[in-house]
């Protein structure tokens, strides 16, 4: 297998995940698959620069966030709105009874801050670890953790279920991940 | 405060039935869950719900194209 063959093999693995990534941003499908598309071609255009051996899933993510920053910016007047659009109520009382509703969360998910959800979403979601996080979002590890904690409590507040604000549970979901990461593969 | 919530797990035995759910499938919304990680749960079902769709073809295309432009860039 040539470095290409292997390059473009990385590439299709990292697509699933990264549109994930995309829609957690966008919340939109469409937009996603086009920030999914930038990053490939990107991604493809700049394979010299990219160091065999080192985390390519990391270098992909972050060619999709820096598109979906700059994108951001362009749009940034004709959104300005969406912060009200989005404010519905959440109703649902998770606690109750030990159901949360993907809708609700959803919602919730697109109340949060860009940088906090951003940080949720890499850490709680898409399994990587505190450090890999703060290098694709060009910060420090604690500014991660403390985007990460905020979320926790709004999404908690908001869905109105009991807030966990624990490391010691972030650590262990770290480790599911990497076994479920695994088992997809 | 965080040793006293894993007491209570371990004492409930719950903690191991949490990271064998989680490795085997997500989709379960029942009462099994323990509200300590409703949250993280339905994270990554949310994550997951996506990332299990398969590839759409569109990007089986583009890589395709690319692969070729750079294999005839390459032979010429």
């Amino acid at each position: 297998m040539t470095r290409s063959d292997q390059f473009r093999d990385d590439l299709i693995m990292a697509i699933p995940g990264l549109r994930a990534f995309g829609i957690s941003l966008t919340s939109r499908s469409d937009r996603a698959d086009d920030l999914v598309q930038e990053t490939l071609m990107k991604a493809w255009k700049h394979h010299e620069s990219f160091e065999a051996g080192t985390n390519i899933k990391a270098w992909l993510y972050t060619i999709l966030r820096n598109e979906f920053y700059s994108q951001l910016r362009k749009r940034r007047r004709e959104v300005e709105d969406a912060d009200g659009h989005y404010s519905s109520r959440v109703a649902v009382h998770a606690e109750q009874h030990g159901y949360l509703d993907m809708a609700d969360l959803k919602t919730a998910l697109q109340q949060l801050p860009e940088d906090q959800r951003e940080a949720l979403i890499l850490v709680g979601a898409s399994g990587f670890s505190y450090e890999e996080a703060a290098e694709i979002c060009k910060v420090a590890i604690g500014t991660i953790k403390s985007r990460v904690n905020r979320a926790r409590n709004k999404l908690s507040e908001l869905l109105q279920i009991e807030s966990t604000n624990d490391f010691k549970a972030d650590i262990n979901l770290q480790g599911v991940m990497g076994g479920a990461a695994a088992a997809d593969e | 405060m965080a040793q006293k919530r894993q007491n209570k797990a371990n004492a409930s035995g719950e903690t191991n039935s949490v990271k064998q759910m989680a490795m085997t499938d997500l989709k379960q919304d029942g009462p099994m869950i323990p509200m300590q990680d409703l949250l993280g749960d339905k994270l990554r079902e949310y994550y997951n719900e996506v990332a299990r769709e398969p590839v759409p073809d569109r990007f089986d295309q583009l890589l395709k194209e690319l692969d070729a432009r750079s294999k005839s860039q390459k032979s010429s």
